[in-house]
């Protein structure tokens, strides 16, 4: 019965998706009448508490949309240095490529609050005394190095498996064209190393966005950190906490979704 | 004038080379270094290195039970019994941890709802109850979706025919679970589990939001204390570092000599 069941929701995919948000919300309505019979979700979540999440204060960038802004700005720089770090690392001379294996192996073997932490304090002094001048990073950039300096490590590792997967006679291939090595890189290794990257570095993303709720101990108002003001203020955590990660759920849930899909059309386009 | 002074700069730089290092004392960059505040708050230090230890022994041993169970949960034929896993798995995986770890903390008592927890924690010797078991219970939540995941994603990257020949063999599907897929499964994930325990050692840092005193939060003390935040941070650095390298070490002695071992004995057991 049950793998005809299977077969049934292969079929019709949106009500497999409408029976599970439907099952979900009893789940989810029973565990707070179990648990926390004296949630008052009306009250927590006005539109004014619910407005200072998504969008933070009217004057500047906050809240969830801060938190996607950090997302990918960090992404998009962590995308260029992990590429330079990720083509050093596959990189046969050793003086390039010995930095690039310790920088990846270091950061991947710290935690993300401790770089942090060693940005928002460190930088402001090496940096002063190497430019001999006061030196001041506010939170929200100290966040968005510490977000690259780690996650390019991650990717430069996501580059090199990339660049391990293509076939060495591309570069033979290439300098007999006559080409240098960089054009060797940017016109024929790369395009491709992107293209198979692009599942991985959407499920990244997909993390990234997570780690960025970490930024709370440095005090910028992203998403997480908006919410736990407002629980300080009217101390209703659950009604509040299960809202973030209801939101946090969807939006890494879909997108998590969407790297599947996309890793799918990439491995079909790779093998026809 | 460039030139110049990119010289000038690189020769500054180079004066405060010599001078950096393992001077106990002494004007760097404008910050003096006094590694001495190491030895004097040694004690925070071992401390927070044993609450990291305890966190991360205590979450990679369930996390790993708890993910294999449901790893193999959501490969089951039964529907309801894989939607169930499956549930799991994406439900941890997406929330971020720091979420996690918030909601237990402020909505739970978890003394209340868990009482035998009182005694466990007074044996492992933890003073903020409720925090502590906060951090593990997410930590565990959240690691053994991926590990749950990553299992799932090995076992199905084995061929089909080597279950249908194991139930040719006469095997009940708990015995050709033990003795042919999980061995070599095993062997597959090894590499991807290991950077999982080393997440969950990691993201055990964040324990120190709610006042869990790990590794991280005595750099924060040290700080506080001392104003040598700097110093304090180098230490437990090191000792991150330390706890990774040992990790992966470990595991991979455990990949070389103890799997290929089981798979060897089940052989012989076939």
């Amino acid at each position: 019965m049950s793998e005809s069941l299977s077969g049934y929701f292969n079929r019709h995919k949106y009500i497999f998706w409408i029976l599970n948000i439907v099952f979900i919300i009893i789940i989810f309505i029973l565990f707070q009448k179990h648990f926390y019979p004296e949630a008052n979700f009306a009250e927590a979540l006005t539109a004014d508490n619910i407005k200072f999440m998504l969008f933070g204060m009217e004057d500047e960038l906050g809240g969830l949309v801060l938190t996607f802004v950090l997302a990918f700005i960090s992404i998009i720089l962590s995308f260029i240095i992990g590429s330079i770090l990720g083509i050093a690392r596959y990189s046969s001379i050793k003086i390039i490529k010995i930095p690039a294996v310790v920088y990846i192996e270091l950061f991947r073997a710290l935690p993300l609050i401790m770089v942090i932490f060693w940005v928002y304090f460190a930088i402001p002094i090496v940096g002063g005394a190497i430019f001999d001048m006061k030196f001041s990073l506010s939170a929200l950039s100290s966040g968005i190095i510490a977000f690259t300096l780690f996650e390019s490590a991650y990717i430069a590792e996501i580059v090199r498996a990339g660049l391990n997967s293509i076939d060495k006679g591309q570069f033979e291939a290439g300098k007999t064209l006559g080409m240098n090595i960089l054009q060797i890189y940017i016109f024929i290794i790369l395009p491709q190393v992107y293209r198979r990257m692009i599942p991985a570095i959407l499920s990244q993303f997909v993390s990234l966005f997570k780690d960025t709720s970490l930024i709370y101990v440095i005090s910028v108002v992203d998403f997480f950190r908006a919410a736990t003001i407002i629980n300080n203020r009217i101390y209703m955590s659950f009604e509040i906490f299960s809202f973030v990660a209801f939101i946090y759920f969807i939006c890494a849930f879909t997108l998590s979704k969407l790297a599947n899909k996309l890793e799918k059309t990439v491995e079909k386009q790779l093998h026809t | 004038m460039v030139w110049k002074k990119s010289r000038d700069i690189a020769r500054t730089m180079a004066i405060k080379k010599q001078s950096f290092g393992f001077v106990t004392k002494g004007d760097i960059m404008g910050y003096e270094f006094d590694w001495s505040v190491l030895i004097t708050y040694k004690h925070l230090l071992v401390d927070g290195f044993l609450m990291t230890l305890k966190l991360s022994i205590i979450g990679i041993v369930l996390a790993f039970i708890v993910g294999s169970i449901m790893g193999l949960l959501r490969i089951n034929k039964n529907f309801f019994v894989a939607i169930f896993a499956s549930y799991y798995i994406e439900f941890f995986r997406n929330i971020p941890l720091i979420v996690q770890i918030f909601f237990i903390y402020f909505t739970f008592d978890i003394l209340e709802i868990f009482p035998f927890l009182e005694t466990v924690g007074n044996k492992l010797n933890i003073e903020n109850h409720n925090g502590f078991f906060s951090a593990l219970f997410a930590l565990i939540f959240y690691t053994s979706a991926y590990i749950a995941e990553i299992l799932r994603g090995g076992i199905q990257s084995l061929p089909k025919g080597q279950m249908e020949a194991s139930k040719t063999l006469g095997m009940t599907s708990i015995q050709s679970l033990y003795y042919i897929i999980l061995p070599q499964a095993m062997k597959i994930v090894c590499g991807p589990i290991t950077s999982q325990f080393i997440n969950l050692i990691k993201n055990s840092s964040l324990a120190m939001t709610i006042g869990v005193a790990e590794l991280t939060f005595q750099t924060q003390e040290i700080n506080a204390l001392t104003f040598r935040g700097f110093e304090a941070a180098t230490a437990v650095t090191l000792l991150y570092l330390f706890l990774t390298l040992t990790t992966s070490l470990l595991m991979v002695i455990i990949d070389r000599y103890a799997l290929i071992r089981t798979t060897s004995i089940s052989i012989k057991g076939v």
